[in-house]
């Protein structure tokens, strides 16, 4: 595992959040979801939220459809800074813009609708002429296997069909943005997989950027990277099979559960700088005497 | 397209859900539409019923112009007409409205030979409307018919040739049988064309012209030589199937013109009641009108707050759905028509679906309250109503839904939500405000609590009720949460449950007050209509007097009392009643016992009649009846001072309507007297003897005489004494001072002494003198010795033995005394009084028999007509409509309130599926749901009772019963106790058994597999 700081191009970002907070408020009691989050995806992209539960993958998720107000920090979705939009502006974003798939299948859709009007559904606000909108919802069932299914209704389709059908549902208007809700947590591995290659294949054949929350091992690896959300804060990251931690815009780093065996919580370390970058020492573990040199 | 057909898939997927709320817009549309489409029927149906009841003269008018004969009528008809156009417009609305004029020219011709004055009429159409006892109807110059009357006096037949004074000789064609005076056609001219049959008084009788009129062309009329003076008339009358509620503005309108016209000004004569009959036209109208509003408005409010109920559950189950759609990019506008579209969309169906079944509603009511073949329609204001209905239904969904559209997407997935601020204490006190504010205003205009009667009345149970359930919906989570310690240390899981469910689950306020506020205006509503009903039925059975009354002709010399006691041997379903009515009081001559059996006692609250009644008939002497063609009176004339008497004896032919004095000249100094002299047209009833001083001017006188004999024979015979007759109980002097009546020598030794301007007379005592009389307690004020009128419209001195509050058929102004005694009292004169057959039981064979006696039925009328009409009038349609429409809406409110129940425990069913789980019984969660809806839907019902019935003790006497209200005596305002407990308890236990079975069938849907169930 080594520490980075990943370089980022110039183009304008996909998704950008700056340190983002968080906070559920109750009276009596407040939690921070998210505690300063710094995220970057680039238009393209595709991006798994992973991380334990509770640690705030989908209030950032929300965050990037728009959803939530952020207590602190900003959030830009296609250049546009969604706190400073209206209600009216930011549902003309989700419509162009944002495509959102939701964990239970059923509730991406209207149960007593047919297929085909589930999608007509997301279409009817855009200024498409009907035939057109036909003509792409029945292209999108094709697309994602239901071209049969048509005119079935929606309630009355099983899981895996219903999770499909909701990915059509989410592309109907083709996004820049597809966020998906851990997509695949309550399908079976077939259907699973078939979610995950829509997903994809939207990605390849559209340029579509997709954000996805997900604790499926299988859908993370499908993604082109992963970052991982523990405690309201961006931890760790993945590329091309390989994690690395992330350093906080406060310098603090988390450190993911295997490296915690050899840095416990408690243990004193050495930062040491060196040419690319810093390594820590562990000079003194609790219940141990100090150990001036420490451990590499 | 695909929108419609995702809002119809909608509907249909929540089948349940749209079918109340369709069901509960139907209503409010309904109810809306009913109350306009109801009012427009009702008037119709009073217009009619008022015309059809009202007197020719209250539904038509007369121009009654004096001057030459000839040549003015079309003058008259053409004044009429034209004033009439000013203020109809149009010459087919009046031609629509009123039928064919009727015109008449009269005059008299004067028969030198017999001194007759009889009137000659031309009359349009007459011979339609006479009965041809003999020849044909008079068709050329000269032609006449005469009454039988007449021609039975002058001996005239068919083909006689009458010479009139004038010249004009004029020949019988037809003898005419006299008409019911009263009939329509006559107008107001029947009393001078029949005045051998009509007596107006017997103030101006013996003035009056006894010779019935004869009618002739109009080319006799004008072929009188010198035209001379007489009469025009021209006459209209309303065809009441015609006249429409739009007229009768116009119509008195008409009645105000014509009267006050200078046109006619001194010159014509207008004869009408119109305006009388549009007042009371208007009169009901506006009895009804104010409680069709105040009814409808409550129950539209009610209705939109039941759809404010519906709609809040059913647009909270669609919160995913409308959260989605904001989730796709649907703008604010758009998430609102796809949230609210299907709502909208059954209020859009429900206005005209809602209007024609209100329509078809009244259609019903009609049949059963309004007058047989009033058309009902659907008027454009039904349609309003029904529109303005669906938008106030429209603003209660958008209110309804408002938290649910505005709620943040996430909040919705996440079920937490932000803490609902508490503002329900906000609508409350508004609400309770605006009743208690409405409810001093009432107080303060005087309408409960004081003797006025207002239709305002019917907004105290809504605006009471609201207040008492704002205030008690409130109390009911108090009083659970009050109960939580104890549930918690002691007691089953199941009101342990059930308490915390109620005391945290805002719907239910809404509900208790919602059913409450309903219960209350039924409660309220069916208390008023059982008062109302009671109190009609209860004056129509006193003002008519007994359950039929039927109103008799019987022959001359008929005894209608015999005839009755011979049709009806038992004496329970049968009375002769013989009425004359002063304007001061009424006199009822009746035959006691039978008339405790039949009269309408028990309405009159009189618990005895026959007690009553019992003294009513004391033994007394006959009448002494005169039947002969001569009489011989033996009399000892005593001194007299001044010297020199005037004798004479007064006997009345049986019908006659007086007396016929017989001169027995005079007798110049005492001493034994003998005078004969003949009868005509006897049998007749010996009344009295008189004295008159024989010295020129007015004198007092006194002096005594002896009647020692009176002998009667016939066609020239042996002398027959009069028996009875020198019995000296049997005669009586009431109006002379000093007067000694007693036997002497063989006779009756009367001495007396009479002041200056009385007659002296020695009367035949038939009866008991003064009459024993039982009189309303108002009528008689206490004073036992009164004067009363007669049968003969004369005065009748009484002798009041008892009273009671209330008698049948003249509530407050009545005497009562024996029929026998009262025929004597008027000498069998009964022309005047009106004979009628009061009737128990089926009036069949009643009239069977009287027309086997040859007594003619003139007219029927029952307790329960009157009781209908009196339904039929505003304020008894009104009562109605505010019972089925509260009835209704209670219905309505009910099921809302189980259905609000139990969609509020649908959405516990994960609640429940976690505690079956873990081990509670179904039992224990079927308690927990029973004992929440028992207590909710019992506390709201018993609210609303306990509402209801304070506003029947605070304003139920205030509700008004009638258009013009009866004496005060007659109402009862205490509603029927068996018919309140009866329906209320019935249909809360109706409510409690749904509230029971819908919480087992949703019990029935939870299981522990819903647990496996994803949830966000």
């Amino acid at each position: 595992m080594t520490t980075t700081t990943p370089s980022y191009a110039d183009d304008a970002p996909a998704v950008r959040c700056d340190n983002l907070v968080h906070v559920y408020g109750t009276p009596g009691a407040e939690v921070a979801a998210l505690r300063g989050v710094d995220l970057l995806v680039r238009p393209g992209e595709t991006v798994g939220l992973v991380g334990p539960s509770g640690a705030g993958k989908t209030t950032l998720l929300w965050h990037l459809a728009g959803l939530l107000k952020p207590t602190a920090g900003t959030v830009e979705v296609a250049g546009h800074r969604l706190a400073n939009m209206t209600p009216r502006d930011l549902a003309s974003l989700r419509l162009r813009e944002i495509g959102v798939v939701l964990q239970n299948p059923g509730r991406n859709l209207l149960p007593y609708d047919s297929a085909v009007a589930n999608i007509l559904f997301a279409q009817r606000p855009t200024r498409r002429s009907r035939a057109a909108k036909r003509r792409r919802a029945l292209g999108l069932l094709e697309a994602v296997g239901l071209g049969g299914a048509a005119t079935r209704i929606a309630g009355q389709l099983s899981g895996g069909e219903q999770q499909r059908l909701a990915v059509a549902v989410a592309l109907a208007n083709s996004p820049g943005l597809l966020l998906a809700d851990e997509p695949t947590s309550q399908l079976d591995p077939v259907s699973a997989q078939a979610v995950l290659e829509l997903i994809r294949a939207a990605n390849v054949d559209n340029g579509t950027t997709v954000v996805a929350v997900t604790h499926d091992e299988a859908a993370a690896v499908a993604l082109g990277r992963t970052v991982t959300i523990r405690d309201g804060r961006v931890g760790a990251e993945g590329r091309a099979g390989e994690d690395y931690v992330v350093v906080g815009r406060d310098g603090t780093i988390q450190l993911p559960p295997d490296l915690l065996e050899g840095l416990p919580p408690g243990t004193l370390a050495r930062a040491v700088k060196h040419e690319h970058g810093v390594d820590l020492r562990r000079v003194y573990q609790p219940g141990e005497g100090h150990d001036q040199d420490g451990d590499r | 397209m695909t929108a419609a057909l995702t809002l119809l898939r909608g509907l249909a997927h929540r089948a349940g859900t749209t079918a109340v709320i369709l069901l509960v817009a139907l209503c409010a549309t309904a109810a809306a539409a009913v109350g306009p489409t109801y009012y427009e029927a009702a008037k119709d149906s009073i217009l009619q019923d008022t015309i059809s009841s009202v007197s020719v003269v209250d539904r038509g008018l007369e121009a009654v112009a004096q001057g030459p004969a000839q040549n003015s009528i079309g003058t008259l008809r053409a004044n009429v007409d034209d004033q009439m156009q000013r203020v109809v417009g149009s010459r087919s609305r009046t031609d629509r409205m009123f039928d064919a004029d009727v015109l008449a020219v009269e005059t008299t011709r004067f028969f030198t030979a017999t001194g007759e004055n009889v009137g000659l009429v031309w009359r349009t159409g007459v011979c339609g409307h006479l009965r041809l006892r003999a020849g044909h109807c008079p068709q050329s110059v000269g032609d006449i018919i005469i009454a039988t009357s007449l021609a039975a006096l002058n001996g005239w037949h068919v083909g006689d040739v009458l010479s009139p004074a004038g010249g004009t000789q004029l020949r019988v064609t037809g003898v005419y049988v006299p008409p019911p005076a009263t009939d329509d056609y006559w107008f107001a001219r029947g009393s001078v064309y029949f005045p051998n049959e009509i007596v107006a008084s017997i103030a101006n009788r013996e003035n009056a012209n006894p010779y019935d009129a004869m009618f002739t062309p109009q080319s006799t009329i004008d072929a009188l030589h010198g035209n001379p003076q007489g009469t025009t008339v021209v006459s209209r009358v309303l065809h009441p199937q015609r006249v429409q509620p739009t007229d009768v503005d116009v119509l008195s309108r008409v009645a105000a013109h014509m009267t006050t016209s200078p046109v006619f000004a001194g010159q014509v004569t207008i004869i009408t009641g119109l305006g009388n009959m549009t007042d009371t036209v208007h009169a009901s109208w506006s009895a009804l009108a104010i409680p069709v509003v105040v009814v409808t408005a409550e129950l539209l409010v009610l209705t939109w707050l039941l759809l404010f109920l519906v709609v809040t559950d059913a647009v909270e189950a669609r919160g995913t759905e409308i959260a989605l759609a904001k989730l796709r990019g649907y703008g604010a506008a758009r998430s609102v028509v796809f949230g609210l579209g299907e709502t909208v969309t059954l209020l859009v169906v429900a206005l005209p679906v809602g209007a024609v079944a209100g329509w078809l509603l009244t259609e019903a009511l009609g049949k059963l309250l309004l007058r047989s073949g009033t058309p009902i329609g659907l008027p454009a204001l039904g349609w309003a109503a029904a529109a303005v209905a669906a938008v106030g239904g429209a603003a209660a969904v958008i209110a309804a839904a408002r938290r649910t559209l505005r709620r943040p997407v996430v909040e919705q997935w996440r079920r937490t939500g932000r803490r609902a601020t508490d503002r329900g204490w906000v609508f409350d006190a508004v609400v309770l405000t605006g009743a208690v504010a409405g409810l001093v205003q009432l107080a303060v205009t005087g309408t409960f609590g004081s003797a006025r009667r207002s239709a305002l009345a019917l907004l105290v149970p809504g605006l009471l009720g609201l207040a008492v359930a704002v205030v008690g919906s409130r109390l009911l989570p108090l009083a659970c949460r009050a109960a939580y310690a104890r549930t918690r240390r002691t007691g089953p899981l199941g009101p342990f449950l059930a308490i915390r469910h109620i005391a945290r689950r805002p719907g239910g306020t809404r509900t208790t007050m919602i059913l409450a506020t309903a219960v209350a205006l039924a409660t309220f509503s069916m208390a008023a209509w059982s008062v109302g009903a009671s109190n009609r039925s209860r004056v129509a059975q006193v003002t008519i007097g007994a359950p039929t009354v039927l109103t008799v002709a019987p022959p001359l010399g008929v005894d209608l009392g015999a005839a009755v006691s011979r049709i009806d041997p038992s004496g329970k379903h049968a009375a002769a009643v013989d009425t004359y009515d002063s304007g001061q009081g009424v006199l009822l001559a009746v035959q006691p016992s039978r008339f405790a059996a039949v009269a309408n006692w028990k309405a009159a609250a009189v618990g005895d009649p026959g007690h009553l009644l019992s003294q009513l008939h004391p033994a007394a002497p006959a009448p002494i009846v005169v039947n002969g063609g001569e009489f011989r009176a033996h009399i000892l004339v005593g001194r007299f001072n001044p010297a020199g008497v005037k004798l004479s004896l007064d006997v009345v032919a049986l019908g006659s309507s007086a007396p016929t004095p017989i001169g027995l000249g005079v007798a110049a100094g005492a001493g034994p007297v003998v005078r004969t002299g003949s009868l005509a047209g006897c049998p007749c009833v010996l009344r009295d003897l008189q004295v008159e001083s024989a010295a020129p001017g007015s004198t007092q006188l006194a002096g005594q005489l002896t009647l020692t004999g009176l002998e009667i024979r016939s066609g020239g015979g042996a002398w027959r004494p009069l028996p009875g007759v020198l019995d000296a109980s049997r005669w009586v002097d009431s109006v002379d001072q000093q007067v000694a009546v007693r036997p002497s020598g063989g006779g009756i030794r009367w001495s007396f002494f009479a002041p200056v301007g009385t007659l002296p007379t020695l009367r035949v005592l038939d009866r008991p003198e003064p009459l024993p009389a039982v009189a309303s307690t108002a009528f008689a004020g206490g004073v036992a010795s009164m004067t009363a009128p007669g049968l003969d419209a004369g005065n009748l001195r009484v002798n009041v033995l008892r009273t009671a509050r209330t008698i049948p058929s003249a509530p407050a102004d009545a005497v009562v005394v024996d029929l026998d005694y009262a025929v004597r009292a008027a000498y069998n004169n009964l022309l005047p009084a009106t004979q009628q057959v009061w009737v128990r039981g089926s009036d069949t064979a009643i009239q069977h028999g009287l027309k086997a006696a040859h007594i003619a039925v003139i007219s029927r009328t029952t307790s329960q007509s009157l009781d209908d009409r009196f339904s039929r009038q505003g304020p008894g349609l009104a009562s109605v409509l505010f019972l089925a429409d509260a009835a209704a809406a209670a219905a309505l409110s009910a099921l809302a309130a189980v259905l609000s129940l139990a969609a509020s425990a649908r959405r516990r069913r994960y609640e429940y599926a976690s505690l079956g789980a873990t081990g509670a019984s179904r039992r224990t969660l079927y308690s927990a749901l029973a004992i929440e809806q028992t207590v909710v839907v019992g506390f709201g019902a018993l609210l609303g009772v306990a509402a209801g019935l304070g506003s029947v003790w605070l304003a139920g006497a205030n509700v008004p019963n009638f258009v013009v209200a009866p004496a005060r005596d007659l109402l009862r305002h205490r509603p029927s106790v068996v018919l309140l407990i009866g329906v209320l308890g019935g249909a809360l236990v109706l409510l409690l058994a749904a509230a029971m079975l819908a919480a087992a069938g949703l019990l029935r849907s939870v299981s522990p597999e819903q647990l496996r169930e994803s949830q966000v």
